[in-house]
């Protein structure tokens, strides 16, 4: 797992590979400054630390579908006896693991 | 005449910038209440989302103070719900860079003009997203920091702004 140090690092070698970049202001493009640069290497390895160390989240919440679907598998497997929602949701915990 | 909406700014994108500003020096502070409206706003990298910053004094206010929440309607499947606080910006909504991948919303923010006041906006998105589905966001969110604001920032987490159209409107007392 990359540290925010090395994300930065990244997102360094990222911004400089991108220059020149531009703002928009009055429908006019001026170039970046140095101050703009640095917080846009900010920006990129703080998005990057977020979603390392919390996009599990999102994309459990997509995964485990929604309630009412979780109750139809929870209903089913009290007929049949299966495990349907308990092997679901943990795959999806398998597939999306927290870090 | 009252409730009418009056053009204070708008942003045209047409060669890919990596962020854009509205209001800044062209912010008019007569009114109580603004309304910003993005429309067909693409990215050139796809998977990325656009965010955004109120400007203080002209200048993206980066500290970590801003909070929201919202809730993700989905043509595709259940609703979710989106929540922080203390974040260094306002994550808006996902942004991808095929023609059809779009976003376009309504923006309303207040307490711009109050320097005793955090600056507060709600906001709603309607987009076809980069993995090709529909979906809606509805959402408020709060600058928690007491002081005047003249203007919001897009930008790219990642990448640049292919195109848009981004106005800012204030609403006549």
């Amino acid at each position: 797992m990359a540290t925010l140090e090395e994300f930065k690092t990244e997102a360094t070698a990222e911004i400089e590979a991108a220059k020149p970049l531009y703002k928009q202001v009055n429908n006019e493009r001026f170039e970046f400054t140095d101050d703009d640069y640095a917080q846009a290497v900010t920006d990129l390895a703080n998005s990057k630390w977020q979603e390392q160390e919390f996009g599990y989240i999102q994309a459990r919440q997509e995964a485990y579908g929604s309630i009412a679907e979780q109750l139809d598998m929870q209903y089913w497997d009290s007929v049949n006896g299966t495990t349907t929602w308990a092997d679901h949701i943990a795959q999806v915990k398998s597939d999306n693991p927290k870090p | 005449m009252s409730g009418a909406l009056i053009k204070i700014d708008e942003e045209i994108v047409t060669s890919s910038v990596a962020s854009v500003d509205l209001g800044g020096a062209n912010w008019d502070s007569s009114y109580d209440v603004y309304v910003v409206k993005l429309n067909n706003v693409q990215a050139v990298t796809d998977e990325t989302s656009l965010m955004l910053r109120v400007l203080k004094s002209s200048s993206a206010d980066s500290t970590a103070n801003y909070d929201r929440a919202e809730k993700v309607l989905k043509a595709y499947g259940a609703f979710g719900d989106n929540y922080y606080t203390n974040g260094t910006e306002l994550i808006m909504e996902s942004t991808g860079n095929a023609s059809t991948d779009t976003v376009n919303s309504n923006l309303y923010l207040f307490n711009f003009n109050n320097s005793s006041e955090y600056s507060f906006l709600t906001y709603l998105h309607s987009t076809y997203t980069w993995f090709d589905e529909t979906r809606g966001i509805s959402g408020g969110a709060v600058h928690t920091v007491a002081s005047a604001s003249n203007g919001v920032q897009f930008f790219i987490n990642s990448g640049n702004i292919s195109a848009g159209t981004f106005t800012l409107y204030g609403l006549k007392k």
